[in-house]
């Protein structure tokens, strides 16, 4: 990134070179290696023992944003939730376009903000909670990572998982392209606001994983406060209130309100920020409820 | 490498620690021993930067936990109790993750993969999916991740539970050769395990350091050991008030059989001690089976310093 990191990072190389020329002498040793080369010729560091700097915390993020991705494939939760998600977007897409005889990924992207909230409490429920109820909790507070890059690795890798349902969304933008003029335009804002509001339920969602030992309480509550916050600012719950001043407060504060001005394709900062600094605020809470935990 | 002073930590009105102090130096291997709730994990916790101590010093290799948690936890290597592991994760994966987050990558990486693998006897599982593994070679995981980055200090809750005997031999060399160069801190239930592996013990009983001795210094405490044949109750009465020992350990055999007894000498030497055993059963007509010097066991230290009373029944 720096002046700085090359420099630190330099000592490391030729102590990376030492190792290889001890390898290559003692057979038995280049014996043991596994045959992954491709891995290897990325990584710079080769540290053997004992006293290591320790990772930065970008290195950190990343091995536990790796890990808690991955962790959502071991077994078959991510699969059943994306391709039940794929379903649900397909029936979206083709009712529209079977019926009205007309593509357009607008109702697509209306209905995002319903689809991500019936996705993301199943992703991150079990994000702390089953730390938590099977003792590896234990295990992963020891570790050298701070508490804000275990929550912002659990975060990413959540958030992950929810581009990846964005992905499978992207076939529908471009046959509707090859049937008619698309204007990409609120495309690209209805996925950047995809993004943004995933993240805001995604921190809502991990840090009620961190308040809760079951992950169906979890699941339960996030999709509880979630909607609540996202139903709050919809029109079928602000047409019943006479106050206006209230109806403009509530619409600020819902999550989806500022989701639907970014999809029609209009990026206000206001609404940039607004996203961000929710998620922030979870983060933030989340790693509180961690750090409050040690004091208990 | 670890120091401890006057460490106290309350959970609500309990208390489950109350000014705990201990030391311990490069190259030992300590056992920390303890009825269940005596305050062993929340140690234990506390030097893995799970917990925050409430009041008092707690410095584990030189670092202060209360200001630098993560320096020392990339100096520690810890187990946890019962060897809570990512059960859907094969073990390649969790001692790659384990060993990253630790700073290793690359060709240090893998060799330490397959250093501790090695070392723990897993080579053969570590394609294999944590959670089909049985519950010893789930503990050998464990401690397999705790070396991986070779810590300074190694702090273990339980690391025999859920081995079989061999499999307890070979954990057990392999800590105390760890131990050599390191720091081990283990706790256990099973005494006779912290007596082979550790060179000094810690027992704590309600939240309390009760003793902090060398091992050998424990076990070879001046003793009798008697073997006495006549009426029990008589015998029994005899040598609780006997006015030159104090009772260790007692237990009957049977009436045929007879009762063993355990003296410690106060204020006399272990030959006058000898010689008054012996002087006793024959003014009282008892036959005197067996008189030897008497060997403790960790079972009769564990009753003697976590019962009021340090006569066993």
């Amino acid at each position: 990134m720096t002046e700085k990191d090359s420099q630190i990072n330099a000592p490391e190389e030729t102590e990376e070179a030492g190792v290889v020329a001890q390898e290559a002498a003692d057979p038995d040793a280049t014996m043991k290696i596994e045959p992954k080369p491709a891995r290897k010729v990325k990584t710079k560091k080769a540290e053997v023992s004992g006293h290591h700097p320790g990772p930065s915390a970008w290195r950190s993020f990343v091995v536990v944003w790796k890990k808690e991705s991955a962790g959502f494939f071991y077994s078959p939760v991510a699969y059943i939730i994306l391709g039940g998600f794929a379903l649900l977007v397909a029936w979206l897409f083709f009712d529209q376009f079977w019926l009205r005889n007309e593509a357009s990924v607008r109702p697509l992207f209306a209905s995002m903000p319903l689809l991500f909230l019936m996705i993301t409490p199943l992703l991150t429920m079990r994000s702390w909670a089953e730390e938590r109820s099977t003792g590896t909790a234990d295990q992963l507070f020891s570790l050298p990572v701070s508490l804000p890059i275990l929550a912002l690795g659990k975060a990413a890798a959540c958030l992950s998982v929810l581009l990846l349902a964005l992905v499978i969304t992207l076939p529908y933008p471009i046959m509707a392209e090859s049937m008619g003029n698309l204007d990409w335009g609120p495309v690209l804002g209805g996925y950047i606001a995809a993004i943004l509001l995933g993240s805001a339920y995604v921190s809502i969602g991990l840090f009620l994983s961190a308040m809760t030992r079951t992950q169906i309480e979890a699941a339960f509550l996030t999709f509880f406060v979630a909607g609540l916050l996202y139903f709050i600012g919809e029109p079928f719950f602000l047409d019943r209130m006479e106050n206006p001043q209230l109806v403009l407060m509530l619409t600020r504060m819902g999550l989806g309100s500022r989701f639907s001005s970014i999809a029609r394709g209009v990026l206000d900062l206001r609404d940039l920020l607004y996203y961000v600094s929710i998620t922030a605020f979870f983060v933030m809470l989340n790693v509180a409820v961690l750090r409050h935990r040690k004091w208990l | 490498m670890i120091h401890v002073e006057n460490l106290t930590k309350h959970y609500g009105s309990f208390r489950a620690l109350d000014s705990v102090n201990f030391h311990m130096d490069r190259g030992e291997v300590v056992g920390f021993l303890g009825p269940n709730g005596a305050g062993k994990t929340t140690t234990i916790k506390i030097l893995t930067c799970n917990l925050f101590p409430e009041s008092g010093t707690v410095k584990v290799a030189g670092f202060d936990v209360a200001t630098d948690e993560i320096e020392i936890q990339r100096r520690i290597g810890y187990l946890a109790e019962s060897a809570p592991l990512y059960r859907d994760m094969r073990v390649r994966e969790y001692l790659k993750f384990m060993g990253e987050v630790r700073g290793l990558s690359g060709a240090g990486l893998s060799d330490a993969i397959d250093r501790v693998a090695r070392q723990c006897g897993i080579v053969k599982y570590l394609p294999r999916s944590i959670g089909h593994l049985s519950k010893g070679y789930r503990q050998r995981v464990g401690l397999a991740q705790a070396l991986i980055h070779e810590p300074e200090v190694l702090i273990l809750d339980e690391p025999y539970t859920g081995l079989d005997p061999l499999q307890i031999i070979e954990i057990r060399n392999l800590i105390k050769d760890y131990g050599r160069e390191h720091t081990v801190l283990l706790s256990s239930h099973i005494l006779s395990e912290v007596e082979a592996t550790c060179n000094r013990v810690l027992i704590i009983h309600e939240g309390r350091i009760v003793t902090d001795e060398s091992a050998a210094l424990l076990l070879h405490q001046d003793s009798v050991f008697a073997r006495v044949i006549g009426p029990d109750p008589e015998i029994l009465a005899h040598f609780d008030h006997f006015d030159k020992a104090k009772l260790i350990g007692s237990h009957r055999l049977g009436t045929a059989d007879g009762v063993e007894v355990h003296l410690k000498p106060e204020g006399c030497t272990l030959d006058e001690l000898a010689t008054a055993v012996s002087a006793a059963c024959n003014a009282h007509d008892w036959s005197l089976l067996y008189l030897g010097p008497g060997t403790v066991t960790f079972e009769d230290l564990f009753l003697q310093f976590t019962r009021k009373n340090g006569v066993g029944a």
